[in-house]
């Protein structure tokens, strides 16, 4: 097999090869980019690479191997894919150990840290072989049970990664089952992890609790819910972040493409405002409705959906419903489960109007519609293409959904007072959301302490 | 005075995989082309299509595609079994 690909991707290519297994894969490098380049343009890059294409398919398979295992490819648009050189590294342990010897300095593991790529760009709590025996201590788990193993690089998470990296994030001990929980809910298929985190698109892993532990473990639901200020929201997501990184190897412009990536790799986890939600709790409509569940979803950032002037649950969804269908995300070709963040005075309009949660994923299934019209020539052309079941013979009066079935919009409530909700779209149809419920080290659901 | 921190990257359990060996010759071959629905990857591909089949031989030319890029490619092993040499692209 001969591999081409462009040039400002071949670290990636690079990469994967190593993480199957061959080093020595080889890859040919064309200029970057192809896309958007007229054809006689990508045909010269074809007659050009063509000698490099027979020298990879004909020449003997070792001595390809030793040749392609130290090729290097610096694209042309130079970016910065390695951490500024700020801070030297000041000692020299193999990173293959499970454990290192570090200066006591926090400053000085701070430095370490982040020069190795092994942080999110902001001071980590060092995690300390006592830091970690404490977490485990008061959890019961055991630090060598694998939960579950993080893509691209099929990282091994077991208990002690995952409590090292959320030490790291600033958990306390009371946080490390729902962190363990959401490893395991993002190392399950349906997620498609592998393609969120070395896609070019922005998403990140959503991370939502819905149930009453999420007020013990103050993950925030109200005022704020999507923004800064509480624990739980923070270090679970965060600990999420610093997972994927170390665990699964993703590192921005290596095996993380995103191109300009968003806040919510930094941290994205909500939970679910219970008190003001007049339907069944998510965790309910999800089949766990003694427990208190986290559900993860591939999701770009959230979008503001600003209704004052509504007056009637039918025009606050229609808002909500203009807000989802715009021809750039990624539901409006590749369909999926788009979430919708209810703001508790909408909801409550909403519900008084007669609309059930499934009334209202009824209402957004007619109206959330992309407008043909709206949707470039080269983007419907290419859409066309690669899914003519949704797209061929449609004309700039035809408009398409966002989803195949009214079941797959996520409908919940957070937030605080105001005349606002929220929509998130997802990163289509080839990510699904996963729920699983929040458990002890024995596999028993978490409750509440009883007062 | 120092400390023993965990180490917080993953284990990486990889087994070595040879790359495929390679015909002498592109003549009487059967050729694989593998796209990833990018923009221009189905013409670069068929150009380079073209220009193997200038100076060589091909049998036949099977063509997959992923209708979405985030995705593992639709290999089969009847496509591997029929396929002596694949082009594929990959990346942006």
């Amino acid at each position: 097999m001969a591999t081409v690909c462009t040039d400002e991707f071949f670290s990636l290519g690079k990469a994967e090869a190593e993480f199957l297994g061959m080093p020595g894969l080889p890859i040919a490098a064309i200029p970057h980019p192809m896309a958007g380049q007229p054809e006689e343009y990508v045909a010269g890059a074809a007659e050009r690479v063509y000698q490099e294409l027979l020298y990879i398919l004909t020449t003997d398979s070792e001595s390809l191997e030793r040749e392609y295992s130290e090729k290097v490819v610096q694209p042309k648009k130079k970016s910065r894919l390695k951490h500024k050189a700020v801070f030297g590294d000041e000692f020299s342990e193999s990173e293959a150990d499970g454990q290192i010897r570090a200066p006591e300095s926090s400053d000085a593991v701070n430095r370490i840290f982040y020069h190795r790529g092994w942080t999110d760009g902001l001071p980590i709590v060092p995690p300390s072989e006592k830091r970690l025996e404490n977490m485990l201590q008061k959890t019961g788990w055991m630090r060598d049970e694998l939960v579950g193993k993080i893509a691209p690089k099929d990282g091994e998470a077991t208990v002690e990664k995952i409590a090292a990296n959320a030490i790291m994030a600033g958990c306390l001990p009371e946080h490390l089952a729902v962190v363990i929980a959401t490893v395991r809910a993002m190392t399950q298929k349906a997620l498609n992890l592998y393609a969120l985190q070395t896609t070019t698109h922005p998403c990140t892993v959503l991370v939502f609790v819905s149930g009453p532990l999420s007020d013990e473990l103050d993950i925030n639901s109200g005022y704020n819910a999507l923004g800064q200020g509480f624990l739980g929201n923070a270090v679970i997501g965060r600990a999420v972040r610093l997972l994927l990184i170390n665990v699964g190897g993703a590192s921005p412009g290596v095996l993380d493409r995103a191109t300009h990536g968003s806040p919510g790799k930094y941290s994205f986890c909500f939970a679910e405002n219970e008190s003001e939600n007049p339907w069944e709790s998510f965790h309910t409509e999800k089949g766990f409705a003694d427990a208190t569940t986290v559900s993860v979803a591939g999701t770009e950032g959230p979008h503001n959906v600003n209704d004052h002037g509504g007056k009637t649950g039918e025009e606050i969804l229609t808002t909500v419903a203009g807000g989802l269908a715009t021809p750039c995300n990624n539901n409006a070709y590749l369909r999926g489960e788009p979430m919708v963040v209810l703001g508790p005075e909408h909801a409550a309009v909403i519900a008084r109007d007669g609309f059930s949660k499934r009334g209202v994923k009824e209402y957004l299934f007619e109206h959330a519609r992309v407008p043909i019209s709206s949707i470039s020539k080269g983007n419907m052309d290419w859409f066309t293409k690669n899914h003519p079941g949704r797209f061929a013979g449609l004309t700039g009066r035809d408009s398409v959904p966002l989803v195949d079935d009214p079941d797959e919009f996520m409908v919940v409530v957070a937030g605080g007072m105001g005349r606002h909700s929220v929509v998130i779209p997802t990163f289509g149809g080839h990510t699904r959301s996963v729920t699983v419920p929040i458990t002890d080290s024995r596999g028993d659901p978490i409750l509440p302490e009883v007062e | 005075m120092a400390q023993i921190l965990i180490n917080p990257r993953g284990v990486f359990q990889r087994e070595v995989n040879p790359i495929a060996p390679r015909p002498e010759s592109l003549d009487n071959k059967v050729l694989g082309l593998v796209e990833n629905s990018k923009d221009n990857a189905d013409i670069f591909l068929d150009a380079v299509r073209q220009r193997i089949q200038k100076s060589w031989n091909i049998k036949e030319v099977i063509q997959i595609s992923k209708s979405i890029s985030g995705t593992p490619a639709p290999y089969t092993d009847a496509f591997f079994d029929k396929c002596d040499i694949v082009v594929n692209a990959f990346g942006d």
